[in-house]
């Protein structure tokens, strides 16, 4: 890389930031120690190879890192990226990646989010197509990204505030009307591992750890406020795509199940399944009638709202007389928190699933990874593996006021809660080996709800790349019945013509229905698209993605190279995983759903099978080495690199 | 004529208003309904696309007023409004209520002042941000771009025909189909 113009705080670069191929061409360096900021120069045939987002994140992390470094080590980068198709008309073009060394996984591998709202836009408006940040402020600061410049402004005035009010103060400060501000709450701050960062006062980027990142460095917020023009290098293509996309969004079933309920669409189906696992995966309740999507539609509202140039809707404000009239009123709940928080915890009700999502918001924690570790302590507490002294209180399911109040302490990191903050793996190595088998993680990576010896799909999701294993990929699309109407071509990846409530619970099919599905999230979140619409509704094909690039960046793409270099992208991580020690070996589904089958309910001996799982990993893999190959020298299939 | 006689204090200004309400000269606009708008900013992208060729806000002709916390997004773009302030502030009359009822910007006119941005109730007004010479919605020759990129249908396309006689005329018509 060559390095441009070096500038130190507050001062104003002149740049040219109207971007004509939808590639800035520039990172930014930012060291937040020396206050220095670097420009550098992308080199044309590096953005035309790895595209952009996720890819240029991870190849960042993986060439200015070392194996065993620390998440908290200051040379350890924090990166966030935009893809060429962010900012412009192409539908659902809003999403910023970021990435880091994750603080949660043990040991610490890589942590990756993608990030809702306006940021992905706000980054290449601004002119850029990645931030790099290093180093730690020796003050609570604030990054203000815009139009060409870098500014570092105080950020003490808003140090402990929550991540809502941080954003708003930031963007106040900083001046900028228009605005996308990532910013963290009081868990980010005292570096809880699984803290959070929240986009535009709502929007928790989805995976744990990077809020605690963001805090060890003293960095607050981060104000992303670009106003730079941006031209399709072929417009009138573009235009008549996005129309198309946008065509079949408002023919697809999956698209319209998001648009009418946000990423809880699924809890209807699940609520009714007979397949919850409770209290810690060792209840099975046949129903949970009152855990439904449409009680939270008529009860909670559920008001929709858009992401930048996106149609769909799926963000979710949560509301409602019972809750407004106790002065609760917030975005951001997501499918795999609510059910969570609901399951592993044992709480029975909307009101109080919804009290517990908001109070670890509010904190700026992961609502999903503090359920795991209260469930555990809880499980353990029941079974008098530990008692009062370790949890700090009397611990029982389904006490909502014992776990807001515990979730108030881990966030601010007060008694108990400086252990707690370390999350659940690292407390659970503080106890015996029994206490520590009970909690269900793939290396420090918390287990969602829902159990993998039902939903087989989940358990070889988390098996193959915990970092990158989200609900409505391994989960949802393989195992939903229905879901083979959003999309007929899934009919063949899983060698099925119709999916019933069996299939959840099979191997069929999941290996490949798997890759397909991460192959092409990875793909869109390259090229700065959001992964719900391709991977959760199938409404955007690698087709789709390689026809916009074209009509943006004016260089040829096909779907085949495409999906190969997101192939590539995945052996990236999947190597960094491996030089960290975390082979196929610890890389499985936790031991105790090998060992003991479901014990009733309809779904009753389901258990996972070491062959069975090994077979569909095998397939998995092949899978995405298939896809690899196939995209030649035109991907990333040929890069000496990887 | 129209033009002249549509301009506020001109001496024909009772003709006019008078064609108007006969239904010849009907006023089209874009109908916001801000409790449907999801805050996509669809409508900002495709209204800049559309007139400049290009993306970024500040290009566009309707823009979206964001209040996150609360989920609350408003979209402003011009009412054409039957007395336009912009109009009457205009000192080099670039802009001007045309035979449509709409508030046309004569480009070659413009001196880039930005009375009309002061004198905008709504705040719809705006300047280029890169010549600086005064850029308004002009309905896109009657198919408004963000009208048929808008999903959630905040934006509805009101056309001149469909005015207030017109709509009158359509809800009898429903009436006296039930009889």
């Amino acid at each position: 890389m060559r390095r441009g113009g070096s500038a130190q705080a507050c001062e104003s670069v002149e740049m040219s930031t109207l971007i004509t191929n939808g590639w800035a061409g520039r990172r930014v360096v930012v060291n937040l120690h020396s206050r220095e900021i670097d420009f550098e120069e992308i080199p044309h045939a590096h953005l035309r190879r790895w595209i952009g987002g996720r890819a240029l994140n991870v190849l960042e992390i993986r060439q200015r890192t070392v194996p065993g470094l620390d998440a908290f080590n200051t040379d350890s980068p924090l990166c966030m990226a935009a893809g060429p198709l962010a900012g412009t008309l192409a539908p659902c073009s809003a999403a910023l990646h970021l990435a880091a060394r994750s603080p949660a996984a043990y040991p610490s591998t890589i942590a990756m989010a993608e990030i809702a709202g306006a940021a992905g836009p706000m980054l290449k408006l601004a002119g850029f197509d990645q931030i790099v940040i290093l180093g730690e402020s020796d003050k609570p600061v604030c990054l203000v990204v815009s139009d060409g410049t870098v500014e570092f402004r105080d950020a003490s005035k808003y140090w402990g505030f929550d991540p809502a009010s941080a954003a708003e103060a930031a963007k106040r400060e900083s001046g900028k009307a228009v605005a996308s501000v990532l910013s963290i709450g009081i868990a980010g701050e005292n570096e809880v591992r699984f803290a959070t960062v929240t986009a535009d006062c709502s929007w928790p980027a989805e995976a744990p750890g990077l809020g605690a990142v963001m805090g060890a460095r003293r960095l607050k917020a981060v104000v992303l406020a670009g106003s730079g023009p941006m031209r399709a290098c072929h417009g009138p293509l573009l235009r008549e795509k996005a129309k198309d996309v946008r065509h079949v969004f408002s023919r697809s079933e999956g698209i319209r199940a998001l648009s009418r309920a946000g990423t809880l669409f699924p809890m209807d189906w699940i609520a009714g399944s007979g397949a919850l696992a409770e209290r810690n995966f060792n209840a099975f309740p046949a129903g949970k009638p009152g855990l439904g999507t449409e009680e939270y539609l008529s009860r909670f509202k559920g008001l929709g709202t858009g992401c930048w140039s996106c149609p769909v809707d799926c963000g979710r404000f949560t509301g409602g007389e019972e809750l407004t009239s106790q002065g609760i009123f917030f975005g951001g709940l997501r499918f795999e928190a609510a059910m969570s928080v609901a399951l592993r915890l044992g709480l029975g009700r909307w009101i109080d699933v919804l009290k517990v999502c908001h109070e670890c918001m509010k904190l700026g924690m992961d609502p999903a990874s503090f359920a795991s570790l209260a469930a555990w302590l809880t499980d353990c507490y029941e079974r008098g593996m530990i008692d009062a002294r370790r949890t700090g209180r009397v611990m029982a399911w389904g006490d909502v006021e014992s776990v807001l109040a515990m979730a108030a302490a881990t966030a601010r990191r007060e008694g108990h809660g400086r252990f707690f903050g370390e999350g659940s793996l690292r407390e659970a190595k503080r106890s015996t080996d029994s206490a520590e088998r009970l909690l269900p993680h793939v290396a420090g990576f918390d287990w969602p709800a829902l159990d993998p010896r039902v939903f087989k799909g989940l358990s070889l999701s988390f098996a193959t790349a915990p970092h990158d294993a989200g609900p409505l990929t391994s989960l949802a699309c393989p195992a939903l019945p229905g879901f083979l109407r959003f999309s007929p071509g899934l009919g063949k990846i899983s060698g099925r013509e119709s999916w019933d409530a069996g299939f959840a619970a099979s191997w069929d099919g999941k290996a490949g229905l798997l890759a397909h599905a991460r192959l092409l999230a990875c793909a869109a979140q390259m090229a700065g698209v959001c992964r719900l619409p391709a991977e959760a509704a199938f409404a955007v094909s690698a087709r789709d993605l390689a026809e916009m690039l074209y009509a943006v960046t004016g260089e040829e793409f096909d779907a085949d190279g495409l999906i190969a270099a997101a192939a590539a992208v995945m052996a990236a991580e999947w190597d960094m995983m491996v030089k960290e020690g975390l082979g196929l070996d610890v890389l499985r589904p936790p031991a105790r759903f090998f060992a003991e089958p479901v014990p009733e309910g309809p779904f009753a001996g389901e258990v996972l099978r070491e062959k069975d799982f090994a077979g569909a990993r095998g397939e998995y893999i092949d899978a995405v080495g298939r896809a690899r190959g196939r995209g030649g020298e035109s991907g990333g299939g040929g890069s000496p690199a990887l | 004529m129209a033009r002249e006689a549509l301009r506020p204090g001109a001496a024909g200004a009772a003709a006019g208003f008078g064609a108007l309400l006969r239904g010849r000269v009907m006023r089209s606009t874009v109908f916001v309904n801000a409790d449907l708008c999801t805050g996509c900013k669809l409508c900002e992208l495709v209204c800049a696309d559309a007139h400049e060729g290009l993306t970024g806000p500040a290009f566009s002709r309707i823009r979206v007023e964001s209040f996150p916390r609360v989920n609350a997004w408003f979209p402003v773009v011009c009412a054409h409004c039957a007395k336009p302030p912009c109009v009457a502030a205009c000192p080099s009359r670039a802009r001007s209520k045309d035979h449509g009822g709409l508030v046309a910007i004569d480009a070659e006119s413009c001196i880039g002042c930005g009375q009309c941005v002061l004198a905008c109730p709504l705040g719809a007004a705006s300047m280029h941000p890169d010549d600086g010479f005064a850029i308004g919605c002009d309905l896109c020759s009657g198919s408004p771009a963000c009208v048929e990129a808008c999903a959630s249908k905040a934006l509805r396309f009101v056309p001149g025909v469909l005015g207030a006689r017109g709509r009158r005329r359509n809800w009898a018509l429903k009436n006296l189909a039930r009889r």
